[in-house]
């Protein structure tokens, strides 16, 4: 195991280029993620308003 | 706030190329002209630029020569960039842009026109300046004489590719910056084959490969960057 | 058959899709991975002349090509985008983007790593590290014109207008850095020459790159999605979707 990490004695080389892709493919994805819970926040908010005809409470009377 | 300009359309036919190139050529150095002072600013910051690398670096006259070349021609390209977000942009804040767009006069014509004014101005001074400056650069007559052949088929080049980076950002936030980073990697075939034909004299080779090689980039720029530029223009302008 | 293809090039029908497909290719993009990986740092043996180091060209050659590969990709949405005016094509070349700029990074990363045990010097100037970082810049100038842009079809066009100029002077790029490093052979090394490689190297190899293939195609689905979810916004077909139930039941 500890001769896996070592690499032969290139341990850093190696272990800098495969963790640091590993770590910007995760940082991707975890924005990824964020990206899309936060765009359906907005799409939520921006939600079109119930047509008016679907109110319970239409009262003819009180329209002026 | 000027008034927009009036194109003089009873001049000539629909998309006709000429006077339409002709037209915005002559306005644009009429209008450069009375800015006299703005073009002379250009060509200090040409000179400042290129009189601090020594003195960044070294007074060593084989140091200087070697980096000379490659200085002169880096500080053509940034010179070029500062009058570049002008381009449009004057036009575009008093409404002759969207004239020139709407008109039936071919837009890439009159965006030449634009260019070659830009070119006249900012990168036609650069050239004739910098062989001066090479002195400086204890850069012997053929390197200078090959510098300045090489600006000025290079310095159109810069101006026309310059063009499309400014008709994309136009009126947007972050301008200049924004600008110069889309444009100045499009540019480094231009700074190679440039300040390399004045390395390949100085070396004692011939720079007839690189001078062939640029004047091919500007065939290719002067077909391409003016239908570009007018594209992206249509883009900002809608 | 046209006509049901052609259905997916609203942004509402393709939405399903997307969403659909993004977690198949993930999962095939790690099956891919541990495959790969397994082959690359395990099972293919040390190279008699750079040691173990040379494990790091299983990242970096698939990374370089996946960056220069997504470009191209990302052309021809653009030309689609211009040619045809599909909001669709525009999103798909806005979603391929970060990861190009990704996978360009991670070739120049791991390039460096490469490069130090191997020839000396994390950074040599040669033609194609050279080329790829002037990619990279590339990437960055498409991203940030769009983020300056508000507006978003004008994003759409312009970028697209920038990413297919990029696109026709890529070669030329390519062709005058490589012209340039001929020129000033003395101290360059190539820094992309790869040891002899054994079959099982090829392997590995051709395992990672489906891996960052699948990984890609993955990732930009999911960013499509998000874009489409963005630019969409209001629209009732959103509002019907399970995931907006789920999110914030009212």
């Amino acid at each position: 195991m500890s001769a896996f990490i070592a690499m032969g004695g290139y341990g850093w080389y190696v272990w800098m280029a495969y963790g640091v892709t590993a770590l910007v493919v995760a940082v991707e994805i975890l924005m990824l993620r964020a990206r899309r819970r936060r765009m359906l926040i907005e799409a939520r908010l921006a939600e079109p308003e119930m047509p008016i005809t679907t109110r319970a409470t239409l009262d003819p009377g009180s329209l002026s | 706030m000027t008034p927009a300009a009036a194109l003089p359309l009873d001049r000539a036919a629909t998309g006709a190329v000429a006077p339409a190139f002709g037209w915005a050529l002559a306005r644009d150095l009429k209008l450069a002209f009375r800015s006299r002072a703005e073009l002379g600013v250009q060509l200090l910051f040409y000179v400042i630029v290129v009189t601090l690398f020594p003195l960044a670096t070294t007074p060593e006259r084989t140091l200087l020569a070697n980096l000379g070349p490659g200085v002169l021609w880096v500080a053509a390209l940034l010179a070029s960039l500062l009058s570049l977000p002008r381009l449009f942009a004057v036009d575009f804040a008093d409404g002759t842009l969207e004239q020139m767009a709407g008109s039936p006069w071919s837009l890439p014509a009159l965006v030449s026109g634009k260019i070659a004014a830009h070119w006249l101005t900012t990168g036609l001074p650069v050239a004739v300046l910098a062989p001066l400056l090479g002195l400086q650069y204890a850069l012997e007559a053929p390197a200078l004489w090959t510098l300045a052949a090489g600006l000025l088929l290079g310095t159109p080049i810069l101006s026309l590719l310059g063009a499309i980076g400014a008709a994309l950002t136009l009126g947007l936030r972050g301008g200049g910056g924004l600008l110069a980073l889309l444009v100045l990697p499009l540019c480094v075939p231009v700074l190679i084959f440039g300040a390399g034909a004045v390395d390949a004299v100085r070396a004692g080779l011939g720079a007839g490969a690189n001078f062939s090689l640029l004047a091919a980039g500007l065939l290719i720029a002067l077909t391409g960057a003016p239908l570009a530029c007018a594209a992206a223009l249509r883009i900002a302008l809608d | 058959m046209a006509s049901t293809f052609f259905r997916y090039a609203a942004p509402a029908a393709f939405y399903p899709v997307a969403r659909r497909l993004a977690p198949w290719f993930g999962a095939a993009a790690a099956v891919l991975a541990i495959a790969g990986l397994a082959v690359g740092l395990v099972v293919a043996p040390t190279d008699a002349q750079q040691g173990d180091a040379y494990r790091i060209i299983f990242i970096h050659v698939p990374a370089a090509w996946m960056s220069m590969f997504i470009y191209l990709v990302m052309a021809f949405w653009s030309a689609l985008a211009l040619g045809y005016n599909t909001r669709l094509s525009a999103m798909m070349a806005q979603a391929l983007a970060p990861t190009g700029a990704l996978m360009t990074f991670i070739a120049l990363w791991t390039g460096a790593f490469w490069g130090r045990p191997t020839w000396g010097t994390y950074w040599a100037w040669d033609a194609r590290m050279t080329s790829e970082l002037i990619l990279l810049f590339l990437y960055f100038g498409i991203i940030a014109l769009r983020n300056a842009i508000d507006d978003p079809r004008r994003g759409d066009k312009a970028c697209a207008v920038l990413t297919l100029v990029g696109a026709v002077n890529v070669p030329i790029i390519y062709f005058s850095v490589q012209w340039w490093n001929t020129l000033h052979q003395g101290s360059t090394i190539s820094m992309t020459a790869a040891p002899k490689m054994a079959s099982i190297m090829l392997t590995g190899l051709l395992l990672m790159s489906l891996a960052a293939w699948a990984y890609a195609i993955a990732v930009a689905l999911a960013r499509v999605a998000s874009i489409i979810i963005e630019r969409e916004r209001g629209a009732v077909w959103i509002s019907h979707l399970p995931e907006m139930r789920r999110l914030m039941p009212s």
